[in-house]
């Protein structure tokens, strides 16, 4: 072939020639055939030739008519024409141009979107590829089976997005008889993957119309199929094939059923709907009884149930959306933790915290424990194992219908009635009651119980519109009068605190257990066993008073093991079983074997064990005799007077029942410290007088919280119906409220019924958390806290900051000196002989080995912790340092009763006051307050008075702190009995606080000083004082606000707490008479223990 | 340095010694015969490897253990825990006061990584980028500068664990310098009992200092023989064709490419240039220590630690496995 450019030019008459154009073989050329059939469409048709070529770069076709004119244009637009001089081609077949090129071969390895890969029936190929593209995961293919002529069957597998690997398979190994086509315009054109086919559009475009599509091949050989092929799933085409040995299982006859023993196992613990109590845990339900509002009342249910073990109640609280719980106090004061119902059943009740596991069928579980046929099923657990107990028939009936009024000690509660008939129930008659009403034959029988602790008979409110019934009362007759008169005559002996001699306590004991008041007379008897000799007649005693009180049957040998192992036990339990152990200690009886005496000793020597401290020590004192175990005596000593130091004496355990009740109620002898109930609860009603008149207005916070703190005011003072009273407008108007108001609403109410029930911290803070715990929104919790936290009431803990922030060096030394206390005094010394030790450092290790010397009960080890402590006091150099550790050595000594040295002391603190550079006053009431204490303590004497004066006139320093300290200057002018100068100093705090320039922050502060040191004025001045102060209440003003610039009270609110504290001061727990009993009795049994020791170790 | 004909007398027991030493050593361990064997392979043929997996699935025991094997001195071997408060004096060791006072920069490399000729890195992705860089040219040129002179190092295999593969693109370079990525993966699910009693023999191993695998029955000098070995193999052009032709069947070869370009294009499996050298390199070094001879279809598996990413390695696994039809792992 030879061809040459075209050799004429333009406007010569050219010779009729043949042209041809020059192709590349590459993609290049898709393009020229392109611009052939877009220039001059009827050569698309026409007959082409391509020329034999050796030179796999180029190829040449020919049509012959490619006329000059199309030649000249073709070659405009760029084509490479060629004239052939020789007809070369001559011979060759002649296409169209469609077919004259095969496809040509693309760059790269592009995606295809979508491909049909046809592969041979015959070699396998079609099997292989299925194979490939399930084990690639694809399972999405379409299949079809096609034959060709020659009846060779091939398949045919359609899908999107074809895996390269297959592709590239397909296309590299043609041996495997796969070709791979990928759609190349729509669906009527389908070229080999890889390859391009020229003028593919307008191929397309003219099978469009037909009802068959095209598979063009890689050398442009094209197969064609139906058009509607009938595709189907890649897994019509397949025929599983699973290789693996069988084996056929049949159903066997009949069910086997496997026995699985059921057991309690832990649950989340929720709050117990059920309780199962015998009389006297149902008795002891009194108090709240009393305390709860008819609404609250309703809400439980009891049924009155026989079973082996006696008589038993279950009292069922009837649980309502939205409304707030009194399951915490139930169990704690019956002692039990109750049961909740298991959830999807309507009467099953487990124990608090358990569940029942394995989880079974509701069915199954209806027909194992009957619950189809039972009222209640109870599942109870003790040490041996799970109990059923299944109610079927119960008698249930509200709370309410078992509830009498019955009070009758209460007198200032009678009064009022009295009061009240006066202007509301003119015909009232209280007269002596002609019999004793027969009780309920429902109602838990004394018989079934232990005589209760209220011994007269009941009164019962006559309603108004029959006032001409009488009431009940108590009917004495002469011979008991002239008993009662004796007792009188003996409490008023014991009364006065500090009363040593064992035949007063015995006498007494004795007669009270004759008028029938055993608690009364055990506390006795423990007293008069503690001052004289115990003996095995006087423990039996005790031990069968003590029974009588817990219920009987807890004698045995078993309920003692329980007992003494028990975690915690009830003051109930804990006094009998130290009278049980005391009898049989002094019987020289054994039970099980000597680890139960160490057990009881253990038991009796923890301070936290709920029993008088005269119950501990002869205990223990009797245990070590038995064994003449003098080591153990001293360390009994010191753990006994360790808890005596670290907490003192307890109101509820170590003073008698009615040392309380003369201390609270009896008049006395009318001195000017006389806080009867009556004037406390007459100075509650006038200071009620006062928030009424001037700050309590409908719908107003300000106006519930005082409800409420009033309401727990008279609560604590007895005055159960005043307390109702004022709650029940709260919850009324409690909707009206914001959320952070309503919770601390219902924490004031759980505070009010903690008051009336006496309940203890723990329990106190389950029921605070319990409130709270719902509680998640961040700006309410906020608000709620800021008071909760600054209340005295609503708050759960005290914070402890002694000893934070030090090196980590005295950090080790004082957990050191806490883990031994034999150590403490060498440690400390060393410890403050450390020149790089910080003053507050110093500070925090005296007060923490002072803490650990006063427990350890060591007055040896106080003492010489003492000593160590004022041979270095002069090391602690800032002032206000010091101040705190003179303040911690003052407490020291007076507990040592070493008036020497609290002289000494008090001495460096009026040095401190007037020195030069004297510290702040706030500083100086750090050592004031424990100074005053001791006072009272140790009594007033000369230099008492030396330290009040040298005082008073730093006490004109100062705004806020000033009032501080002549609010406490007056208080020890009082206890040094010069009431004229007292008054005058407190008058003037009172006017400084209302009217002074203070600050909101400093006028609370100041305020907060003088109604604590008001708490120890006779009631009379007292409650003008605080009335004084609480008229003002609209001065005390308030900062905190949230972001809408809303302030609340929280100041008023808390004033009026202190004002209702400085009033009522828990009556019988905190006031002076009590405290001073206390204080009393505290340095007799510490006398009385240390002689002990002395005698049992011969020093 | 050995000849190829000094080499071609003892390779084929070398070779034998090397793969016994393979086998011997996953007696130590439960279901890590992937990771020993990818970690002989690497030995042999000089490249680093990689462990990626959570804390406590024996990547550390593992590398510990082989290098334990070969019977190195202690010179000889260098591990360090990396963090981004590493600094280079730390890797390279610290810089020689006495010589810059002279105002020469020159490291004191006793005893760290340049002097040693195995190195384990443990959390190499938590270093600084001080030490990514020094890391890199070590890696990829095998050096390091002293006093502004590239020194030779004397690393020979490098061993790394990550618990992950940040994807940070300034961590892409050191990334893929490490050809071979393995996934390590908790064993106790499929071999709890197997773990349970290995692990109380390592426990009771390590209490009596009793350390049996150190007995390997390949030497260190052995790895480098046959990597010296096939070095002069890839250069052997005896009939006049290349390496390819003479040890990788066209069938194969197809195969490899075909796997590579669909890692790329489905996967987006990043393979830049050198890796796809460096992978040809180890999948010809495990032909030849696996079975002697030319490369076939399961040398090919390798590519299943191609991956790149975290999570491109279990996915790449499984599908190179089904693309060569190997079988799930």
């Amino acid at each position: 072939m030879s061809c040459s450019a075209p050799p004429y030019g333009r406007g010569a008459a050219p010779p009729a020639m043949t042209y041809g154009i020059r192709l590349t073989n590459t993609e290049r050329d898709l393009a020229t055939l392109h611009t052939i059939a877009e220039a001059s469409p009827a050569l698309v048709d026409a007959p082409w030739r391509a020329l034999p070529s050796t030179d796999p770069a180029q190829r040449v076709i020919v049509c012959a008519a490619l006329t000059d004119d199309l030649a000249d244009t073709l070659r405009a637009r760029g084509l490479d024409v060629v004239t052939l001089t020789d007809d070369l081609s001559e011979g060759a077949a002649t296409r169209t141009l469609f077919e004259v090129l095969p496809p040509v071969r693309t760059r790269g390895d592009r995606p295809a979107d979508e491909v049909i890969f046809c592969a041979a029936m015959a070699d396998g190929g079609a099997h292989r590829t299925l194979d490939r593209l399930l084990a690639l995961g694809r399972d999405d293919a379409s299949v079809a089976e096609v034959t060709d002529a020659d009846g060779a069957r091939a398949m045919l597998l359609r899908l999107t997005n074809a895996p390269m690997y297959l592709l590239l398979r397909a296309r590299e190994e043609p041996a495997e008889g796969v070709v791979a086509y990928a759609r190349a315009d729509d669906a009527s054109l389908w070229v080999e993957w890889g390859y391009a086919l020229p003028l593919a559009a307008q191929r397309a475009q003219r099978l469009r119309g037909s009802d068959r599509v095209a598979l063009v091949d890689r050398r442009g050989a094209a197969r064609h199929v139906d058009r509607a092929l009938p595709w189907r799933s890649v897994y019509d085409a397949l025929t599983p094939a699973f290789v693996a040995p069988r084996v056929d299982l049949a159903a066997a006859k009949g069910e086997t059923r496997f026995t699985v023993r059921l057991r309690l196992g832990p649950a989340t613990p929720g709050e117990p709907e059920l309780w199962m109590l015998d009389a006297e845990q149902f008795l002891s339900l009194e108090a709240l009884v009393e305390a709860l509002t008819p609404e609250e009342l309703a809400r439980f249910t009891v049924a009155r149930l026989a079973s082996p073990s006696g008589t038993r109640y279950a009292l069922q609280e009837i649980v309502r959306p939205g409304v707030s719980r009194m399951s915490v106090r139930v169990s704690e004061l019956t002692g039990t933790v109750g049961y909740t119902r298991a959830a999807g059943t309507d009467n099953l009740y487990l124990p608090v915290g358990r569940q029942l596991t394995p989880r079974m069928r509701r069915d199954e579980l209806r027909g194992l424990l009957e619950l189809d046929r039972a009222r209640l099923v109870v599942v109870h657990e003790d040490s041996d194992g799970p109990q059923v107990m299944l109610v079927r028939t119960a008698d249930e009936v509200p709370l309410s219908r078992w509830v009498d009024y019955v009070a009758t000690d209460r007198r200032m509660e009678l009064e009022r009635l009295e009061e009240e008939s006066v202007f509301e129930w003119p015909e009232l008659l209280i007269e002596r009651a002609p019999v004793v009403r027969e009780r309920s034959e429902a109602r838990p029988s004394r018989d079934e119980a232990p005589p209760p602790r209220k011994q007269r008979p009941p009164f019962v409110k006559a309603p108004v519109e029959e006032a001409e019934i009488p009431v009940e009362i108590d009917d004495d007759d002469g011979d008991d009068a002239a008993l009662r008169e004796e007792i009188r005559a003996l409490q008023g002996v014991v009364a006065t605190g500090g009363c040593d001699d064992a035949a007063t306590w015995s006498s007494l004991g004795a007669l009270e257990a004759r008028v029938n008041e055993p608690d009364d007379a055990a506390t006795c008897i423990e007293a008069a066993m503690f001052h004289g000799a115990p003996s095995v007649e006087s423990a039996a005693t005790l031990a069968a008073l003590r029974e009588r009180i817990l219920g009987g049957a807890a004698g045995g040998r078993e309920a003692l093991v329980a007992l003494v192992t028990r975690g915690r036990l009830s003051p109930v339990e804990g006094a009998f079983l130290g009278a049980r152990v005391l009898e049989m200690a002094l019987r020289g009886e054994t039970l099980v074997d000597d680890g139960f005496y160490q057990q009881a000793e253990r038991v009796f020597t923890d301070p936290e064990t709920p029993v008088s401290r005269r119950l501990a020590w002869t205990v223990t004192r009797a245990l070590h005799q038995r064994t003449g175990d003098r080591l153990g005596v001293t360390r009994a000593r010191e753990r006994v007077l360790g808890g005596l130091n670290d907490r003192g004496l307890s109101d509820a355990t170590d003073m008698p029942r009615f040392v309380r009740f003369a201390l609270a109620i009896d008049a006395g002898d009318g001195a000017v410290n006389e806080r009867g109930r009556a004037e406390q609860v007459a100075a509650l009603e006038g200071l009620w007088a006062i928030a009424q008149r001037d700050f309590v207005k409908e719908l107003t916070p300000l106006g519930a919280y005082l409800r409420l703190v009033f309401a727990i005011g008279f609560g604590r003072v007895g005055a159960t119906a005043r307390g109702r009273d004022l709650l029940e407008p709260v919850e009324a108007e409690e909707s009206v409220h914001e959320l952070p108001n309503r919770l601390l609403f219902k924490l004031y109410r759980a505070r009010y019924a903690q008051a009336v029930t006496q309940g203890d911290p723990a329990a106190w803070k389950t029921q605070v958390d319990a409130i709270l715990a719902p509680l998640k929104e961040a700006r309410v919790k906020d608000r709620v806290e800021w008071l909760r936290t600054r209340s005295e009431w609503l708050r759960t803990r005290v914070p402890d900051d002694v000893g934070t922030g030090l090196k980590p060096g005295v950090e080790r030394a004082l957990v050191a000196i806490e883990a031994d206390p034999e150590r403490a005094a060498a440690d400390l010394a060393g410890l403050l002989d450390d020149r790089d030790l910080y003053a507050y450092e110093m500070r925090a290790a005296v007060e923490r080995t002072f803490r650990v010397a006063l427990r350890s009960g060591n007055d040896d080890l106080v003492a010489e912790v003492l000593r160590v402590v004022l041979g270095r006091l002069s090391r602690v150099n800032i002032p206000k340092s010091r101040a705190e550790v003179i303040g911690a050595c003052i407490r020291a000594a007076a507990t040592l009763g070493d008036g020497a040295s609290v002289d000494r002391l008090l001495d460096e603190v009026v040095a401190l006051a007037s020195a030069p550079d004297s510290l702040s006053l706030r500083d100086l009431l750090l050592a004031v307050v424990p100074g005053l204490a001791a006072l009272r303590k140790l009594g007033a004497g000369a230099s008492a008075r030396r330290f009040l004066d040298a005082l008073e006139p730093v006490s004109q320093r100062g705004q806020r702190e000033g009032i501080k300290l002549r609010a406490s200057l007056a208080d020890g002018f009082l206890q040094a009995r010069d009431g004229e100068r007292a008054e005058a100093l407190i008058a003037e705090c009172v006017d400084d606080v209302l009217d002074g320039a203070l600050d909101h922050v400093g006028r609370y502060d100041a305020g907060v000083a003088v109604l604590a040191a008001l708490r120890h004025w006779p009631t009379a001045s007292r409650a003008q004082w605080c009335a004084k102060l609480f008229a003002g209440l609209g001065r005390f003003t308030d900062s905190f606000s949230a972001s809408a610039q809303r302030l609340y009270e929280t100041h008023k609110v808390l004033i009026a707490e202190r004002t209702i504290d400085a009033v009522v001061d828990d009556v019988t727990f905190r006031g002076d008479r009590v405290r001073a009993y206390l204080d009393e009795e505290e340095q007799v049994i510490r006398r009385k223990i240390l002689a002990d020791w002395r005698d049992a170790c011969g020093r | 340095m050995w000849t190829l004909t000094e080499l071609e007398r003892e390779i084929d027991d070398i070779r034998a010694r090397i793969n016994t030493h393979r086998r011997e050593l996953r007696e130590y361990f439960v279901n890590r015969a992937d990771e020993i064997d990818l970690a002989t392979i690497c030995a042999c043929a000089q490249e680093p490897l990689l462990f990626v997996g959570p804390p406590g699935t024996a990547k550390s025991d593992l590398v510990v253990k082989f290098v334990e094997s070969l019977g190195l001195g202690q010179d000889d071997y260098f591990e360090y825990m990396l963090t981004k408060f590493t600094e280079p004096s730390e890797i390279l060791g610290p810089i020689d006061i006495d010589l810059l006072k002279q105002g020469r920069f020159v490291r004191r490399t006793k005893g760290k990584l340049p002097e040693a000729r195995v190195a384990f890195l443990d959390e190499i992705f938590k270093s600084n980028s001080a030490i990514l860089n020094t890391l890199l040219t070590i890696v990829n040129e095998r050096k390091y500068y002293q006093d502004g002179e590239p020194v030779p190092v004397a690393l020979r295999m490098l061993f790394a664990a990550t618990n992950d593969i940040p994807e940070q693109s300034e961590l892409d370079a050191l990334a893929d310098r490490f050809v071979l990525k393995i996934e390590t993966r908790p064993v106790k699910d499929t071999h709890f009992t197997e773990l349970v009693d290995a692990g109380i023999m390592n426990e009771v191993y390590r209490a009596t200092e009793q350390k049996p695998w150190a007995r390997g029955t390949a030497s260190f000098d052995d790895f480098l023989k046959l990597k010296r070995y096939m070095d002069l193999t890839f250069g052997a052009q005896g009939d006049g064709r290349a390496d390819r032709e003479q040890w990788f069947p066209t069938s194969v070869f197809a195969e490899f490419r075909r796997v590579v370009r669909t890692l790329e294009t489905e996967d987006k499996v990043l393979i830049s240039d050198r890796k796809l050298v460096k992978l040809y390199k180890v999948i010809r070094t495990r032909a030849f220590l696996f079975h002697g001879g030319a490369v076939q279809t399961p040398d090919l598996g390798l590519l299943a630690y191609a991956g790149n990413r975290r999570h491109e390695l279990p996915a790449v696994a499984e599908k190179v496995r089904a693309l060569l039809g190997l079988g799930a792992n």
